[in-house]
């Protein structure tokens, strides 16, 4: 165990926390949170990664994943928030239908 | 579920501890041909030069993104400022003292980025929580409302882009293969667009969903 180790093990327990969560919360908003967390836990990975690097400079294809990460990130959260808004104004819900025969 | 994701952290945790002594990666390689770019900041040359294409169409994605926010909030949606009675000291003093610092820094992240860290999405990133901060304390850019020069500046990065590989297209018969020569500046150019189009999205996606349209 190192310090990279450490912020590795993070990163996966925070993948994990919020895989249990984007399943078993129902509001849209908490959902797309989650998503996003899972998102921050992967970055965490392949930045502690990059540290492993032989020399000593991190390796910098880990970053560059890690930045257009991000930015891909920022998007799918804007548009997934806007698509709950709209789910919202249409349907008065935060939450998708149990099923498909719950739908009005 | 609880357990599956005790599971899943299970089976990561053991793959993370299970690795093999010497981690190779690729910076090796990356770092050897960095003289070959235009870059000195190793992040950037990765970015825009090795792996050319993921930064092309991650520009493309935040575009699609950008395109979908203006589809999907319609045109009747705005901001909701401060009202004029509420604002404070911190709207009118610190917003003065923000803003031109955050410019400052903004375009210092756009020129610093090829040499050292920083670059055209953090500048960008920057840049648009510049404009953001604007729009909340009712100071909107000149016509900001008429979301034209928005769009334009949000489209700017991926067209920019679209060009420069097209131009390399002709000239060394590969897309994304930079010529030889003005390979320093070529990049400055592409992060100027890029930088452009992150601060317009960002400020896209936050500024014309948040309205009182369908507020309740």
């Amino acid at each position: 165990m190192d310090q990279a180790d450490v912020f590795i093990l993070a990163g996966m327990a925070l993948f994990a926390v919020s895989m249990y969560s984007l399943a078993v919360q129902r509001h849209l908003v908490r959902k797309v949170l989650a998503i996003n967390i899972m998102g921050g836990g992967c970055f965490l990975v392949l930045i502690a990664v990059a540290r492993r690097a032989p020399g000593d400079v991190a390796d910098p294809v880990p970053h560059a994943m890690v930045l257009t990460g991000i930015v891909v990130a920022v998007s799918v959260t804007a548009f997934a928030l806007i698509l709950a808004r709209r789910i919202r104004a249409g349907t008065g819900r935060t939450e998708l239908p149990e099923d498909a025969s719950e739908q009005t | 579920m609880g357990s599956l994701a005790l599971a899943v952290f299970g089976g990561l945790a053991w793959a993370a501890l299970d690795r093999p002594a010497v981690y190779p990666g690729v910076a090796e390689i990356a770092l050897d041909r960095l003289p070959q770019t235009g870059a000195t900041n190793p992040v950037t040359a990765v970015l825009l030069d090795f792996r050319g294409y993921d930064t092309f169409l991650e520009v493309g994605v935040l575009l699609v993104a950008a395109i979908g926010v203006l589809a999907l909030a319609g045109r009747e949606t705005q901001v909701e400022a401060v009202p004029p009675a509420a604002r404070t000291l911190v709207h009118g003093v610190l917003l003065r003292l923000l803003l031109p610092l955050m410019v400052l820094v903004g375009l210092w992240m756009l020129w610093a980025g090829t040499s050292q860290p920083g670059g055209a999405f953090q500048a960008g990133a920057v840049l648009g929580a510049a404009l953001i901060l604007m729009a909340l304390a009712g100071r909107e850019p000149p016509r900001f409302r008429d979301t034209a020069p928005v769009r334009a500046a949000a489209a700017l990065g991926f067209a920019g882009f679209l060009a420069a590989a097209l131009l390399f297209f002709t000239v060394e018969g590969m897309l994304l293969a930079y010529p030889p020569v003005a390979k320093t500046a070529l990049i400055v150019a592409i992060e100027v667009g890029i930088c452009l189009s992150t601060a317009a999205s960002l400020a896209l996606f936050y500024l014309r969903p948040a309205g009182p349209a369908d507020a309740g």
